[in-house]
Formats: structure tokens, C-alpha cells, sequence
């Protein structure tokens, strides 16, 4: 292919692309409003599990330790093989000393009437084991009754298992809506670009008539539609990426939602906006190029 | 040039384009190829184009076999003959000027190859001062100029021509047919398919009547106007 057949290309996509404008801009406001759609969604379902993720961190195996445990079995041996449990993020060593300061602080007044508890402390030493997951919690827990030194709460059961299934079921109800919505959304911007590409249909004969290749039409029809794809999959980017962090501002100046907690933009935007952009530049590409193919057997 | 042996063209529901013409056009000929409605002037120009594909038989154009014509090989062919059509098939986004240099850039001219060719073109044809403009703002004639500058850029060595006179008024028709005879003086060989019976008796050309698929009168001379009276009715 010479330079200049690329650039006549590149030059006949812009033109159709203006000259055509009220189509193109049909095209474009489809696809952006289909890509928009699915990428709000994202959002949503993106920190609905963030929020979830979030309440998880927050929940620990608190395992106490048996009093006839020396200290330095305790730190050399017990802490090391926590730490190194594949399903263990971070273990949170408290001394019964410690336990019990927290304890009296926690204590507004009153706290004078426990201090003989100084000397006679009734607390174990404790870990507070954080997991990667929810998810392992059973397996992790299978590991830790193995060791004798330590004595379990088991009454995180129940937690688990309902964090866990709401997760899971927020999980796989976002991926089969988002999977449906982005369906829907290509055969929508599919069938628009076929008008588009339909509305050309005399043009693409003429071209055939007069000793045009197959891809020397096509090819102006693929770039304009992956023109049109970058566009409409650009705008409900940048709309979301700004909208995003005006909007959590907003509901962040909000006292009585101060309990909820927002994935950041930053973090967020490292999937949307390929997505959005890369789904437009996609759908734009393989519709015109589809499209354009049942005109070209004149 | 062009070569029908026992062309036989039938279509899916079953009616008669072509019925075993056997025909020869020589390089250089101006031929017309006349008959009623129905009579199989279009299936012999869609045959020529390799817009339809003959049922039986074997067609020869520049030295291509079309049945052996395969679709890949089908822009090159096209590229061997200028086609003009009654309704001008112009590409209305594009200006006069863009319209005939878009037939050289498809055989990939260079740049300056089509800055020098175009004008010489719409010269020819009469439309150097019309080069701007856009097909909508152009008369019939013009617009059929345009095609015809199109068609004989890139100096095919046939020219195929349906019905080009049909929609224009008769003192237009008249530039149309006089521009088609200094083309054939160059040299190209032209087929038109018409209906118009002055043009083929004052042209006094080669004339291959068909008549039901079938040809009837393949001599030089005007219209045969009994035979035709008698067909129109």
C-alpha cells in the first residue's frame, strides 16, 4: 500500500465523516450513550465491591493465646507461622498488658475500680489475623485449630459466610448485567453504523463500477468507523472520569453518608477508560467493517 | 475486443435476458444496440460489466474470459472499459474535479499524474470551468459530462454506454453523442445500449438489434423503424 492511498484513506474517512455529519453524529451519540450506560454500571458494581472489600479488611480471626505459652515461643515460633499462612495478609500481635490499657482507656470513669487489675491481669495475649479473603477464612481456620497454642473465637462464622455471599452475589450479578448491557449495546451501535454505512450504499456501487477494490472502499468505512468508535467511546470517559470525582465529592460533603467509602478515581479509571475507549474503537471498527462487506458483491 | 458465443443469460425466475447470442465487435467500432424494453439491451450491458453472470455459452472482452473471471480479478477488468449510465452515477459528495480524479486514483495515478490529466479531461468534455462544482449544481448535460470524463480518464479501450442520452433534452443529447463520436475518433471502441431512434439513424453506425434475447439485425445503418414500430407496439 503507497503513502499516498493511506493518505487518501485517512482523508476520505475525516471527509465522510463531516460531510455525512448528521449520521456520524447519530452514530456517535449512540455509541457514546451505549458505552456511558455500561460504564456507570461499572462504576456502581466496582464499588458496591470496593465497599464490601472494605467492610471485609475490617474483619479479623481474634485467636487468644493459652497463658502457659512463653514468650519467646510466642514470637519466634506461633507469630512466624501465622505470618507465613499463604491465606494470612497480616497478623496484629496484642500483649494481654496492652489488652488491658486499651481496656481501662475504653472506660470513661470508673476505670480506678479495675486498676487491681494491674496485678492480677485476666487477659490473654491475642493475634488478630487479617486474611487476603473472606473466602479462606474456612481453610485458614482448619490451620489455625491445628496449633494448640492458640484458642479461637468462633463466632466469625456466621459473618463470613453472609460477607462472603453477598459479595458473590453482587459479583456475578454485576458481570452478567454488564455483560448484558455491553451486548446490547453492540448489536444498538452495530445497527447504526449499518444505517450509516446503508445510507452509502449507491456511493459504495458507483465505486465498484468504476474498477474500485474491495479494499480501497473499505478501508475509508473502517477508519471513519473507528474514528466514530473512538470518539463515542471517549465522551462517556472523560463524562464519567470527571463526573466521578465531582459526584463523590459531593456525597463525601454529606455528613450522614460519612460511612461510605469510594474507590478512588485514579484507581477506577485504569479499567474504564480502556474499556470505554477500546470498546467504541472495537465496535466501530468490526460494525463498519461488517457493514460495508454486503455492499461490495455489485 | 468483444466476443458473445452462444451467450445465453436466464434469470432466477425463469426469463430470457440473452438466447445464444453469438456476436463480434471489433477494436475501434462504435456499435449501437437497440430494441425494446424487455428486448435484452440491459442483460448484454450488465453481461459486459460482469454485473450478471451468463447461464450458458462465453463472453471475451479485452482479452478476458468473464465466466473465468474470478471476483478478485474484477477491478482490474472493470478498470479496461469507461462505463456511463442514462442516470450518471456520480459521486454526489464530491466536486466535478473529484469525480473524475477519483477514477485515476482507484488505478493508484500519482498526484501529479491526475493534476495534469483532469483538467485536459474536463477540457475535452467541455467542463473546465464547472471543475468545482458538486453534481447537484449541475444540468443533466453537464452531470453526463462529468461521467464521460470520468469514463475516458484513464483512456479505457472500451467504453460501454447505457442509455446515456435518456435523460436529457435533444439539443443536449446531441453534445453527449457528438462528444462520443470524437472519443471513438481517438481510437475507443464504444457500445451503446439506446432507445433513441433519431441518434442511431442520423449516427448511421453499426447497429445490433435484439429482440426477445435474441438478435435480429446486426447491419451499419439507421434504425430499422418498421421493425422497431412494430416491437413498440
Amino acid at each position: 500500500m503507497r503513502p499516498r492511498t493511506i493518505r487518501h484513506y485517512i482523508t476520505e474517512a475525516f471527509r465522510s465523516l463531516v460531510i455525512n455529519r448528521l449520521m456520524s453524529f447519530a452514530s456517535i451519540l449512540t455509541v457514546a450513550s451505549c458505552i456511558f450506560i455500561v460504564s456507570l454500571f461499572y462504576l456502581l458494581a466496582a464499588n458496591i465491591d470496593y465497599f464490601l472489600q472494605q467492610m471485609e479488611g475490617n474483619i479479623s480471626i481474634i485467636a487468644f493465646v493459652d497463658d502457659d505459652v512463653p514468650a519467646d515461643v510466642m514470637q519466634n515460633q506461633v507469630l512466624p507461622r501465622l505470618e507465613n499462612m499463604p491465606q494470612v495478609q497480616s497478623v496484629i500481635f496484642i500483649s494481654r498488658d496492652q489488652a488491658l490499657r486499651d481496656w481501662l482507656q475504653g472506660l470513661e470513669g470508673g476505670a480506678e475500680a479495675f486498676e487491681s487489675l494491674l496485678l492480677n491481669n485476666p487477659l490473654p495475649h491475642t493475634f488478630e489475623i487479617y486474611l487476603y479473603d473472606l473466602r479462606y477464612h474456612e481453610e485458614a481456620m482448619v490451620i489455625l485449630q491445628g496449633m494448640p497454642e492458640l484458642n479461637l473465637n468462633h463466632e466469625l462464622g456466621s459473618t463470613v459466610e453472609i460477607m462472603t455471599t453477598v459479595r458473590d452475589v453482587v459479583q456475578i450479578t454485576s458481570l452478567v448485567l454488564i455483560g448484558v448491557l455491553a451486548l446490547i449495546a453492540v448489536v444498538l451501535i452495530m445497527n447504526t453504523i449499518r444505517i450509516t454505512v446503508s445510507s452509502r450504499q449507491v456511493e459504495i456501487g458507483i465505486m465498484k463500477y468504476v474498477g474500485a477494490t474491495d479494499w480501497f472502499i473499505r478501508w475509508p468505512f473502517i477508519i471513519e468507523g473507528l474514528l466514530i468508535g473512538f470518539i463515542g467511546g471517549m465522551i462517556p470517559a472523560l463524562v464519567c472520569r470527571f463526573g466521578y470525582n465531582w459526584l463523590v465529592g459531593v456525597i463525601e460533603g454529606i455528613e450522614w453518608l460519612n460511612f461510605l467509602d469510594f474507590m478512588p478515581g485514579e484507581d477506577i479509571f485504569v479499567y474504564v477508560l480502556p474499556l470505554a475507549v477500546g470498546l467504541g474503537v472495537l465496535i466501530g471498527l468490526v460494525g463498519s467493517a461488517v457493514s460495508v462487506r454486503r455492499y461490495l458483491k455489485v | 475486443m468483444i466476443e458473445f458465443v452462444k451467450a445465453t443469460k436466464i434469470y432466477e425466475n425463469g426469463a430470457r435476458g440473452l438466447d445464444g447470442l453469438d456476436l463480434r465487435i471489433e477494436k475501434g467500432e462504435f456499435v449501437f444496440v437497440v430494441g425494446a424494453s424487455g428486448s435484452g439491451k440491459t442483460t448484454l450491458v450488465k453481461l459486459l460489466l460482469k454485473e450478471a453472470e451468463l447461464s450458458s455459452g462465453r463472453i471475451f472482452v479485452n482479452g478476458h474470459e468473464l465466466s473465468a473471471l474470478k471476483r478478485r480479478h474484477l477491478p482490474k477488468y472493470r478498470r479496461t472499459m469507461g462505463v456511463v449510465f442514462q442516470d450518471f452515477r456520480l459521486l454526489k459528495n464530491k466536486t466535478v474535479y473529484e469525480n473524475v480524479a477519483f477514477a485515476m486514483k482507484i488505478v493508484e495515478a500519482t498526484p501529479r499524474e491526475i493534476r495534469r490529466t483532469v483538467p485536459q479531461v474536463l477540457n475535452l468534455v467541455g467542463l473546465s470551468k464547472k471543475a468545482k462544482a458538486y453534481p447537484n449544481q449541475l444540468s443533466g448535460g453537464e452531470q453526463q459530462r462529468t461521467a464521460l470524463a470520468r469514463a475516458i480518464v484513464n483512456r479505457p479501450p472500451l467504453l460501454v454506454a447505457d442509455e446515456p442520452t435518456g435523460n436529457l433534452d435533444p439539443d443536449t443529447a446531441w453534445e453527449i453523442m457528438t462528444l462520443l463520436e470524437d472519443i471513438n475518433d481517438l481510437g475507443t471502441t464504444i457500445v451503446m445500449a439506446t432507445h433513441a431512434h433519431d441518434i442511431v439513424d442520423a449516427m448511421q453506425k453499426r447497429v445490433i438489434q435484439l429482440e426477445q434475447a435474441q438478435l435480429v439485425r446486426d447491419h451499419a445503418g439507421g434504425y430499422d423503424n418498421n421493425q422497431a414500430e412494430e416491437l413498440d407496439q
